[in-house]
């Protein structure tokens, strides 16, 4: 165990890649960009090939992430909240399916819109597909939950 | 679902890991057709998943991440929802609450915690980030007097981020975080980078569109979105990912001409490619400028799909080979760009412009990375 001075978004992968994921699917978008990044240039992550390529969009990544799991192997997926919008019809039907490894889905909102269209609120997306919502506090949380989450 | 706003993910503290875990074996679902929605499994599927709804609820009962924090001053009683509970925290430092808390980190909302605070305390103000989603649930459709306070009831703003300052506010305690501006600071507009292709792509068009007229132009999510801002002006349309493309097809639909879509290569390949396809299927005339930077650039410069194969995916999805016209977005060729650009518009059909030249800060960003390792070869 050790101490490390991290970004939210940061924590979230550090937390996954200590849970054991094997891999990670995302878009690029603000603010959730960094969970990816980070994952490309961990030492762990490089050592174990934990996939971190980028997908072609949301709904792509949310696919994939749905595959890895199908295979019973950990998986997260990261996007910004307009994000979930495209991957919506994947998202919503994964909570039907259920998973068969465990499958973390990252979601980053932007009230006051530093950066995006609109400031809707993803927990509404997470009620509407009826799945539980971890909303961290502090980093440490960030981590924990995503640790114990995927 | 991990859900976090960007003041939690693009600020940095100090985290403590937990012991590494070892990756799942490969291993298929014990039931072959669990992902298979047919109808008639994708019902039993559904009652599956609202039958373990209980089963959440107990978890989040149970969870460490919602944490009730009793007090005697019951006047009051506050639910803070994430990163709400820190600016909480920064009210009141060391978690000395006068009023009882209830710290939410994880859904379905505790039954039982958050009956326990409404019931027990006069009050209960909801802070959360977001929508009022809580505060909806708490207050009811018809419960104009209710005693949960919040976004709804104008305790705290509908709209935008909540901060230390807006939940001292709601408790009535004085502002005192952070520093007023200055006078001598002047609001600064993002704008497009000093030798940004984009600039170029803006120039040219404004000239071809001298021509044409005006409000003809849609485009995307992009660093060339900045091109509605003065000195260019140049675009009338930003709604999401690929609409450009679509809108200017409705918009040719509706008689709009020439019809012009300006995306970037990875917004492109993100969710444009279909939406052009749509164009091509009916022949819509409708000019799709793909600016190619070769990167994600808003985002900071993230690998493009699109990098190397453009032009390939444009011609295969079925725009006409002579219609897909590749040019430089530089000073220098700014007449071949306006006359080219003037050629595709007048053309009745789906043409695609790509000017090609890459993102200035991956550039530079290259250009130092080579400089270093030449230096380090050097020594």
């Amino acid at each position: 165990m050790e101490k490390l001075l991290l970004l939210g978004a940061e924590a979230i992968a550090q937390g996954a890649i200590d849970g054991g994921m094997s891999g990670v699917y995302a878009y690029p978008g603000t603010p959730s960009t960094e969970i990816t990044e980070y994952v490309q240039h961990n030492k762990v992550a490089i050592e174990r090939k934990l996939h971190s390529q980028w997908s072609a969009n949301e709904k792509t990544a949310m696919e994939a992430g749905l595959g890895m799991s199908y295979a019973g192997k950990r998986a997260m997926v990261c996007m910004k909240h307009v994000g979930l919008n495209v991957a919506a019809d994947a998202f919503i039907n994964s909570a039907i399916t259920g998973v068969n490894g465990g499958l973390i889905v990252a979601v980053a909102d932007d009230p006051s819109m530093h950066s995006s269209q609109n400031e809707q609120d993803s927990r509404f997306f997470g009620k509407f597909a009826m799945i539980p919502i971890f909303e961290p506090a502090s980093q440490q949380e960030a981590y924990d939950m995503t640790y114990e989450g995927i | 679902m991990m859900r976090i706003t960007t003041r939690l993910s693009h600020s940095r503290a100090g985290i403590e890991t937990r012991p590494l875990k070892q990756e799942n074996k490969l291993k298929y679902p014990e039931d072959p057709i669990q992902f298979v929605l047919l109808p008639s499994n994708a019902r039993k599927r559904y009652k599956g998943l609202l039958s373990l709804q209980s089963l959440m609820e107990q978890e989040s009962e149970r969870s460490s991440f919602n944490t009730y924090y009793p007090a005697r001053n019951k006047s009051l009683g506050i639910i803070a929802c994430g990163i709400a509970f820190n600016y909480l925290m920064e009210n009141y430092p060391e978690r000395k609450f006068p009023h009882p808390v209830l710290q939410l980190g994880q859904y379905p909302l505790p039954f039982s915690k958050v009956e326990k605070i409404v019931n027990e305390c006069e009050q209960v103000l909801i802070l959360e980030d977001g929508y009022p989603l809580v505060e909806e649930m708490l207050k009811g459709y018809l419960d104009k007097n209710s005693k949960i306070k919040g976004r709804l009831d104008g305790t705290i703003p509908r709209d935008g981020e909540l901060n230390p300052d807006i939940v001292a506010k709601a408790l009535g305690k004085e502002v005192k975080f952070g520093m007023k501006v200055p006078d001598i600071v002047a609001n600064r507009p993002p704008e497009l980078c000093a030798g940004c292709s984009h600039r170029d792509i803006y120039n040219a068009l404004n000239e071809t569109m001298k021509e044409f007229g005006k409000q003809k132009v849609f485009s995307d999510i992009g660093c060339y979105t900045l091109g509605a801002l003065p000195p260019w002006n140049s675009i009338n349309s930003c709604v999401d990912m690929g609409a450009s493309i679509t809108m200017a097809k409705g918009a040719a639909d509706a008689g709009v001409h020439p019809s012009i879509a300006v995306i970037g290569d990875s917004t492109f390949t993100h969710s444009g490619m279909t939406a052009l396809l749509d164009c091509v299927y009916e022949n819509t005339p409708v000019t799709v400028i793909i600016s190619d930077n070769g990167t994600t650039g808003m985002t900071g410069g993230q690998a493009s799909h699109a990098t190397g194969r453009l032009e390939e995916i444009c011609i295969g999805l079925g725009v006409k080979p002579e219609h897909v016209r590749v040019l430089t977005p530089l000073p220098k060729y700014h007449d071949e760009m306006v006359n080219v650009l003037r050629e595709e518009m007048l053309y009745e059909g789906v043409s695609v412009v790509i000017p090609r030249r890459e993102c200035i800060q991956t550039l530079g960003r290259i250009k130092k990375e080579v400089k270093v390792k030449v230096e380090e070869v050097v020594k």
